[in-house]
């Protein structure tokens, strides 16, 4: 009878079991993998020949077939190889078990036998737990990722043959504390925001920014400080949830990208672009499907410098991702919905010539109407808030700018006051997820306030879309100041935090 | 008959010289369009090429089609002999014996032409929506060309403050050339303004037919204003059109290290006259000054501060001594009635 050993495959950040079943037949020499596995997988047959005889093993000189179930999904990776040499062993009776059922395999075999490490670990452990899997073995250099899920044992070995001692119960020197990346501290941030001077009022938004998760574009002539301040948003960043981090920590371990696998990431990822980056750098692609920028910045920032340089088939691209939170790509080898949740922090300048306002500014309104309809429409109006980076006077002593430090408590206060309006509400973290069926229960107006909005909404000419965008940030605003109720002072503040809008609406209304 | 007039403005080698001669001698352009060939010989200056071009082309499909076209757009014909035609306009050679226009053409007795390069500075473009503003304030007409910058800052302001404009087109009146301002050509349309062309409906601009506007604009203006002209602007070419029709040109004064100025400044120094104020202008003078000459006085103090430059949140703060909170109240609220536009921290007049 066919033995059966578990593995695990992935879709999207997604574990899902696979039934290794490895069966020896009469007739010629032969090995062949089946279940839709890629080049990879299909390559295993020469690693698992040499890893067996290394082991001093008998390979057979018999017909083998292996067989990937579910058979219909599409498997890529090396990672099947321990479970398939561990099948082996055992439908060959090289090894003797007593139950393998409840024991997952992940693992790539070198010609020499030992386990090399994969990508990926995260999520598959934590499809193992959920499929109440008792044991897991793995290369050593996974264990500190796989030890981020808890309740279950995770085994680390080195070669093929720890992996069968262990099977077999025999003792064998190994410790299952091993660490590669034990203890390796944060490096120390060299920026804060105090550096930055005369841009209080900014602040004020880029704070609201952080605490309520809206996405920001900031509009200014070069040299302004743009970057300067999009550089420190790293440092003001509200800690993540377990949960959040959990999930930020399986993209990555997909993606291939954690840098210290032992350690929950705490620290919300900042990701920066450079303008080139193709639409499938942003938003994920590839061969095997894998996540792009905006994923690798779910629950964190995307920074975008100089956003209208993108090419519109990128930005545009951005579009679904920002408004559900994920994004689903097909490719040859799989389709898969990767989480997106991220803050949109944009960069750019407000004219061609980049000195909108000033006096060496000759742009005419239709190059500036032009320059700016680079950043498409729905894009614009996704940019919760859009303000204007002014020129700083520097020599203004009296300016001191506040430090990341205590810009950080007053959102991390907000937050925290977020998380426990939305407790109840899965997946909602901060007032910009808000979906605008909830925002009557949770953002009421009073009647001043609502009269101002619906002034300003008339003058400006707002779509729905954009007045939610204003609630939602007054409700940002007044958790920043404490307040349970949005107040018509909050209303206010979030009235003037779309500049650009207010721009295009000059331009089209002039004469 | 007005097909007959079309018929007119259509022959080849037929300029507006040669028209108006040839109405001189024949009164109508019918029977211009029935002459026999030695009634033409007998007019004099006429030279061959022109008489063979009358005779030969005398077919009326053409001139039918443009008709039928006019009526379809609404657009209307002026004929040289209608009184809507300002005489001083008919005094210059370039006028053409037949406009069409759309809108509402008023009978132009004083009139200001505007110009300036497209390119504009922001001390340029403020001086041409002053000037816009002061026309409309003083009821004489603002003649210009719809070029984007300067044409349209003033053409904007202008009928912002109801006045009335007469603006012509490089190409056919219904032809909105720059497309991109086709909210300012509908809103003029809707004030009751006018667009003149000389170009039958449909046609498209061309770098020569712009010229000819120009000469147009020049000739329907009594006085022009050369708001801002770089070294080789369209703009120049206007003010060469006024100085042959011996017409006052006023030109800005500008820095001379702005490359901006530098047309305008030339202008100035051939004689042009200094444009200091709308006082400097020879048609204000003969209106009679009404009430409303000024525009409403700001009592706000934060207008009164920005309409002289826009200024940032803690400038005006400093100026009004004012705390930040009120301040910002304030500014809400007149952004909110479309009096200040707020950009970060710079605040400055719609």
């Amino acid at each position: 009878m066919a033995s059966t050993t578990k593995s695990f495959t992935l879709s999207g950040i997604e574990g899902h079991v696979v039934d290794v079943e490895t069966d020896v037949l009469s007739g010629l020499p032969s090995i062949s993998i089946v279940g839709l596995g890629d080049k990879a997988v299909k390559e295993a047959k020469e690693r698992l020949e040499a890893a067996i005889v290394h082991s001093n093993f008998i390979f057979p000189q018999q017909k083998i077939v292996f067989n990937l179930a579910p058979s219909v999904m599409k498997k890529t990776g090396t990672h099947y190889d321990l479970a398939m040499a561990v099948g082996l062993l055992i439908r060959t009776d090289q090894i003797n078990t007593p139950c393998i059922t409840d024991t997952g395999f992940i693992g790539e075999l070198s010609l020499n036998a030992s386990i090399r490490p994969v990508s990926g670990i995260l999520p598959m452990v934590i499809k193992a737990k959920e499929s109440n899997k008792k044991k897991i073995i793995i290369a050593k250099e996974n264990v500190d990722e796989a030890k981020i899920v808890k309740g279950l044992e995770i085994f680390g070995c080195s070669t093929l043959n720890e992996a069968v001692d262990l099977l077999e119960e025999r003792p064998f020197p190994f410790s299952n504390v091993y660490s590669f990346y034990r203890s390796k501290n944060k490096e120390p941030s060299y920026l804060d925001f105090s550096e930055v001077k005369g841009h209080e009022r900014l602040l004020e938004y880029i704070t609201i920014a952080v605490a309520g998760g809206h996405n920001i574009l900031l509009i200014g002539p070069p040299g302004c400080g743009k970057s300067m301040i999009a550089k420190r948003i790293p440092t003001i960043l509200p800690k993540m949830t377990e949960e959040e981090a959990l999930e930020v920590m399986r993209i990555y371990s997909v993606a291939n990208l954690l840098k210290s696998p032992g350690q929950l990431i705490t620290e919300r990822p900042f990701r920066s672009l450079h303008h080139n980056a193709s639409t499938n750098a942003l938003i994920g692609g590839g061969t095997y499907a894998l996540p792009g920028e905006i994923s690798l910045a779910h629950h964190g920032v995307l920074f975008l410098d100089e956003i209208a340089e993108f090419t519109k088939k990128s930005l545009d691209s951005m579009r679904q991702p920002l408004e559900d939170g994920s994004v689903t790509i097909s490719r040859v080898w799989g389709t898969h919905t990767y989480p997106a949740s991220f803050t949109l922090v944009g960069a750019m300048n407000p004219c061609p010539c980049g000195y909108f306002g000033q006096k060496y500014c000759r742009c005419t309104d239709y190059e500036i109407v032009s320059y700016r309809k680079k950043i498409s429409g729905p894009i614009l109006d996704r940019m919760d808030i859009q303000k204007y980076v002014g020129v700083v006077d520097f020599f203004n002593k009296q300016q001191h700018g506040k430090s990341s430090y205590d810009l950080r408590q007053d959102i991390e206060r907000a937050r925290f006051i977020q998380i426990n309006r939305y407790k109840d509400l899965p997946g909602i973290t901060s007032n910009s997820q808000l979906p605008a069926s909830l925002l009557e229960e949770f953002c009421p107006l009073d009647g001043e306030s609502q009269k101002l909005l619906l002034k300003a909404a008339e003058h400006f000419e707002y779509s729905g879309r954009t007045i939610h965008k204003y609630i939602k940030i007054a409700r940002t605003i007044a958790d920043l100041e404490g307040e349970p109720n949005i107040k018509c002072s909050h209303m206010k503040k979030s009235l003037l935090s779309r500049d650009l809008e207010k721009d295009t609406f000059a331009f089209q209304n002039r004469g | 008959m007005d097909i007959y007039w079309i018929w007119l403005s259509l022959i080849r080698y037929v300029g507006p010289i040669l028209q108006k001669r040839l109405l001189l001698e024949f009164e109508t352009p019918e029977k211009i369009y029935f002459a026999s060939q030695c009634d033409l010989e007998k007019t004099p200056h006429l030279n061959k090429r022109a008489i063979h071009s009358v005779i030969n082309s005398r077919d009326l499909s053409r001139a039918r089609e443009i008709l039928k076209r006019c009526e379809e757009k609404g657009i209307k014909l002026l004929p040289f002999t209608n009184d809507l035609y300002p005489s001083f306009a008919k005094a210059a050679q370039e006028s053409p014996i037949l406009l069409y226009y759309k809108g509402q053409l008023l009978k132009i007795n004083d009139s200001i032409g505007v110009v300036g390069s497209r390119r504009c500075t922001a001390y340029g473009r403020k001086a041409a929506e002053n000037i816009g503003t002061a026309l409309a304030l003083h009821d004489v007409p603002l003649i210009s060309g719809f070029a984007k910058g300067i044409d349209s800052y003033a053409q904007a302001s202008c009928i912002k403050q109801g006045g009335y404009t007469a603006i012509f087109l490089g190409g056919g009146p219904d032809v909105c050339y720059p497309p991109e301002q086709h909210s300012l050509y509908h809103k003029t349309l809707e004030k009751g303004g006018a667009f003149l062309s000389q170009y039958p409906p449909g046609t498209n601009p061309s770098p020569k037919q712009f010229l000819q506007r120009n000469a147009l604009i020049s000739a329907w203006s009594q006085e022009l204003v050369v708001v801002e002209a770089s070294e080789n602007s369209g703009a120049l070419w206007t003010a060469d059109f006024s100085r042959k029709q011996g017409k006052p040109i006023y030109a800005l004064p500008h820095s001379i290290y702005l490359n901006e100025g530098k047309g305008s400044n030339l202008l100035l120094a051939r004689g042009a006259i200094p444009y200091l104020g709308i006082e400097s202008l020879r048609s204000i003078h003969s209106t009679k000054s009404s009430p409303l000459l000024t525009p409403l006085q700001e009592e706000d103090p934060i207008i009164k501060l920005l309409s002289e430059s826009p200024l940032t949140i803690p400038k005006l703060q400093y100026a009004l001594n004012s705390t930040d909170e009120q301040l910002l109240d304030k500014l809400v609220t007149l952004e909110l009635e479309g009096k200040i536009i707020i950009r970060g921290e710079m605040v400055s007049i719609r």
